[in-house]
């Protein structure tokens, strides 16, 4: 990419998820910068995911008309191929233990997938996913309804660890979808091989 | 003169049923039927999906108007799904549902009604029902009917599929419910404002205009 900028907003409601971006920029895309932005609006409902990270995209771009990524994650039981999707973080909470538990025990086999969506000038909007398949550890959610996402619970496969333990490990950017969205993004960014 | 209400909707049924309410009962009120499908957002909150919906129905008609939303509470998750009712429901799928609540199947229900005369001030008005999920009679009805086949509200015998058309109805939709609060409670601003049954055009009872 030709016209560099050196300062990207990340627009994410987590600063836990700003904090784990922002440590794989400083090492693999070190020339960006990531600004922490609080979208100050509701994501789109649908289950759609392209259409959530799209969204999403669109309502910052509007609202900073800066450079920036979003991002978007979450889960699909296999025994129900749509649930819970773009609703990963309601069911979660909605469910805790007890509900995720009952899920489960019908299947805990699941996939993992994470969306980056970057906006660089009007209507230069592109977007990058990935996916992980692996396990949900029902007995790592919390026993009351707080508001979580799936690191805590998902264990991708071929790991020894779940999502929230591989943070700040080697592995991490192995086993992460969210990382694994970024690096497909960086490497766009700087028109790299996709496997670089 | 009647006074014209939009109910922005991509449910036609649903207007039908404000239709036969305010024929019947709420005869200043004239429903025209807007038909819209409205971006909905992502939040357990109630009256924040509602208002966002009432903002875009506002300015597709700049017009008084109302529109509603409903979902479904599991007793044994307290305020889950809510809002997201109809999403969890398409995509866990019956058998899902069923898992979860193999140990508590109570329900509520509910409808919320928001309606707005100038974009500015939301009105709002809720009604539940509560009940339980029963087994299906049959697949075959639980997948052409879907929810009002096997949700039974507490104190009757039918399911809400059961009590179409009776009058037994009214008393436990909770559609019916929220829109006769809010028919009640326009009706009685509208003569506060000295509109009058007497006022009434009955050469264009409940005519829809779209």
């Amino acid at each position: 990419m030709s016209n560099m900028v050196s300062t990207l907003l990340f627009v994410t409601e987590k600063e836990a998820i700003f904090d784990q971006v922002n440590a794989f920029f400083k090492i693999h895309a070190p020339q960006i910068e990531l600004v922490f932005k609080a979208p100050l609006w509701h994501e789109l409902q649908s289950l759609e995911e392209e259409r959530v990270i799209q969204h999403k995209a669109m309502r910052a771009w509007n609202h900073f008309r800066q450079p920036l990524i979003v991002e978007d994650s979450g889960f699909y039981f296999k025994r129900y191929p749509d649930f819970p999707g773009t609703l990963s973080e309601f069911a979660l909470s909605g469910l805790a233990r007890e509900g995720i538990s009952k899920l489960c025990r019908a299947d805990n086999q699941a996939n993992a997938f994470s969306w980056i969506g970057y906006i660089g000038q009007t209507n230069a909007d592109c977007y990058f996913n990935a996916r992980v398949d692996g396990y949900i550890i029902d007995e790592f959610a919390p026993e009351t309804q707080t508001n979580f996402d799936m690191t805590p619970v998902f264990h991708p496969e071929g790991s020894t660890k779940t999502l929230q333990q591989l943070i700040g490990t080697e592995k991490e950017a192995q086993f992460s979808p969210r990382l694994k969205a970024c690096k497909k993004f960086t490497n766009w960014y700087f028109d790299l091989p996709e496997d670089v | 003169m009647q006074q014209k209400v939009y109910y922005v909707t991509s449910n036609r049924g649903k207007v039908r049923e404000a239709k036969r309410l305010t024929s019947h009962e709420f005869t200043l009120i004239k429903i025209i039927d807007r038909n819209a499908e409205l971006e909905e957002i992502q939040t357990f909150d109630e009256k924040t999906v509602i208002e966002h919906k009432a903002q875009q129905a506002w300015q597709a008609v700049q017009a008084p108007c109302l529109v509603d939303d409903a979902g479904f509470y599991l007793k044994k998750y307290g305020f889950y799904p809510g809002t997201l009712a109809k999403p969890t429901a398409i995509s866990l799928g019956w058998e899902g549902i069923y898992r979860l609540i193999d140990d508590d199947n109570r329900v509520t229900i509910y409808c919320r009604i928001c309606f707005t005369e100038d974009g500015i001030n939301f009105h709002h008005f809720r009604a539940d029902t509560d009940g339980e999920i029963i087994t299906p009679p049959s697949l075959e009805l639980l997948n052409s009917r879907g929810f009002a086949s096997i949700f039974r509200p507490t104190g009757s015998r039918f399911t809400y599929l059961q009590m179409a058309g009776k009058p037994e109805a009214n008393e436990y939709y909770h559609r019916t419910k929220a829109l006769k609060k809010f028919f009640t409670w326009y009706e009685d601003q509208l003569r506060q404002r000295g509109i009058t049954a007497e006022d009434d055009d009955y050469g264009s009872f409940n005519d829809s205009e779209e």
